[in-house]
């Protein structure tokens, strides 16, 4: 981009400065892939999706990570959980996000959790799995996790300032303890044991990771809030607070129970909650 | 533009140089040539990404409306609602045959076309793998119930496991596979074959073969990369191989992905 100097004796006139004007108008305007490739308009003049600088950390509210428990293999650092339970990571907005304004098109939703092991939740107490029960359980006992929204909304039966906990059925992902592989040199259960699905030996292996990518659109929060509509100004009156992830450990199966006479139970260790609101072009394929 | 032009406004009584002038336009120049940053934008609250209109219409429905200075895109393809893992009949789940090969499904959530304007785009797909039955029947002890076999859905045998990946345009994305195949490094463990033969299923049998790849009766996947498109349509899909197809028990359990969703982000230059 080149610019021609006013220089002294140059005739100052309108036509001069216009001149100049529109040369470096153009000259913007006709930036072409490679003066961008060659540093002009670099990566800094692209919005960001990970905030602006000079904010303090914490003080930050658009992109929010939130964790619980450090992970450790040999530690016992976890948290147990039986029936249907909130895990302690959170990502809360001090001022809810209000869609009035159409600032955001979508949440862009993160999450990760190590499963450390399956147990038994019987008369108030947790028990390991007992291999000599003939219990099985590989592909009948599995944990649930579900994406939690917090929202709130003008005119909801119960109120203005009321909120509702969303749980999205399309974030729902599930983990079994992954026994397939397990081997052991010496059978002690006995043959009680050798059936399809049985644990071999009380669970202190598992470690199974959960992962969770998933897409929160205004579409899916209006359609859980007022039924299954296309009108979505209704996303005007509702504000997202923040989110959140259910828990939940479970037997499924058909016939007599055979894997355990309590109920389900599930230590979690280390788990991380992301949220990222973007503005985007939204466009949902298959719908 | 977002910075201040002219740096140096002439008034009507301001005495004049030539120098106001050429920094008034040298401000343009400089800036153009790579010295913008992101305080050159305006920010407010609540958002991560800055633009001008509003994504909806201006009768606040849709259809949407792309503004000018849009900084990204966002292609979404999942199935409308959801297909619940703990489902005990698998309702909506989708069946994936047992094949040494890379298996797609040109279905929603599991497959993406669109239309890129080029450059960087992440990709993600996430859904929930399950091998097991669907019926989640267990093989009762005794073998008997009311006087008949139970038909067991519980298999021993998970097979060897998966490789799990994106697939654009026919190709697999190397960064994103889940697994290696191998053998010699995967927690891989051989042993006796054990197929679900039922009405009378053969007892387990230790050192079973499996723990390779993506092994497991219930298991949340997650793959993705960030790559550069070119201009124009892709096509994007989630690819998953049953290594050694089931160790070659087609009869075996049978392999089901419930929720499945793709996502592909793509940053407008």
């Amino acid at each position: 981009m080149s610019y021609d100097y006013l220089k002294d004796g140059t005739k100052f006139s309108a036509e001069e400065i216009n001149d100049r004007t529109e040369a470096a108008a153009e000259s913007v305007n006709s930036l072409d892939s490679n003066a961008l490739a060659f540093g002009a308009l670099r990566h800094e003049h692209l919005p960001q999706l990970i905030g602006p600088s000079g904010f303090a950390e914490g003080g930050f509210t658009k992109f929010v990570s939130n964790k619980h428990l450090p992970f450790d293999g040999n530690s016992f650092a976890q948290a147990a959980y039986e029936g249907k339970r909130y895990l302690p990571v959170n990502v809360t907005y001090p001022t809810p996000i209000s869609f009035e304004d159409r600032d955001i098109d979508a949440f862009i939703v993160l999450f990760n959790a190590n499963v450390r092991s399956f147990q038994e939740f019987k008369d108030g107490s947790y028990y390991a799995l007992n291999p000599e029960s003939n219990q099985k359980n590989e592909d009948f006992l599995s944990v649930r996790f579900t994406i939690r929204v917090d929202v709130e909304w003008d005119d909801s039966p119960f109120g203005p300032g009321s909120n509702l906990s969303l749980e999205l059925p399309h974030t729902v992902r599930a983990v079994s303890p992954g026994f397939t592989f397990f081997g052991i040199d010496n059978a002690g259960a006995g043959t009680v044991n050798r059936k399809p699905g049985s644990s071999f030996w009380n669970d202190t292996m598992s470690f199974r990771d959960a992962a969770i990518r998933t897409i929160i659109r205004p579409k899916d929060i209006v359609q859980h809030v007022y039924g299954d509509t296309e009108d979505l100004s209704l996303i005007s009156k509702i504000r997202v607070r923040g989110f959140g992830v259910v828990v939940e450990p479970k037997v499924i199966h058909s016939g007599p129970n055979q894997v355990m006479t309590g109920t389900a139970g599930v230590f979690v260790t280390k788990s991380n909650l992301t949220v990222i609101p973007v503005q985007a072009k939204l466009v949902s394929v298959g719908e | 533009m977002a910075w201040k032009f002219p740096v140096q406004p002439i008034n009507s009584s301001a005495v004049l140089d030539i120098e106001p002038i050429n920094q008034n336009f040298l401000s343009v120049v400089s800036e153009s040539a790579g010295y913008l940053n992101e305080h050159n934008f305006r920010n407010t609250p609540n958002l991560v990404v800055q633009r001008r209109a509003t994504s909806l219409g201006v009768d606040g429905v849709s259809p949407p409306k792309l503004p000018e200075d849009i900084g990204f895109r966002l292609f979404y393809s999942r199935k409308a609602g959801g297909s619940d893992p703990f489902s005990r009949t698998g309702e909506g789940w989708e069946n994936f045959a047992a094949n040494d090969f890379y298996a797609i499904k040109a279905k929603p959530g599991f497959s993406l076309t669109a239309t890129f304007r080029g450059g960087k785009v992440w990709i993600c797909g996430s859904f929930n793998l399950h091998t097991h039955g669907k019926g989640r029947r267990i093989w009762p002890d005794g073998g008997v119930v009311d006087g008949a076999f139970v038909d067991s859905d519980a298999a021993s045998d998970k097979g060897f496991g998966f490789n799990c990946a994106l697939e654009v345009d026919g190709a697999i994305v190397n960064e994103s596979l889940v697994g290696s195949g191998d053998p010699t490094n995967e927690n891989y463990l051989e042993g006796t074959p054990n197929k679900n033969t039922t009405p009378s299923p053969d007892e387990i049998s230790f050192f079973k073969r499996g723990g390779g790849g993506v092994n497991g009766s219930n298991t949340p996947v997650v793959v993705d990369a960030v790559i550069d498109l070119t201009p124009g349509p892709h096509t994007i899909r989630i690819a998953i191989m049953d290594i050694r197809a089931s160790n070659g028990d087609t009869n075996a359990t049978k392999t089901y992905v419930s929720t499945s969703e793709l996502f592909a982000l793509e940053m407008v230059r």
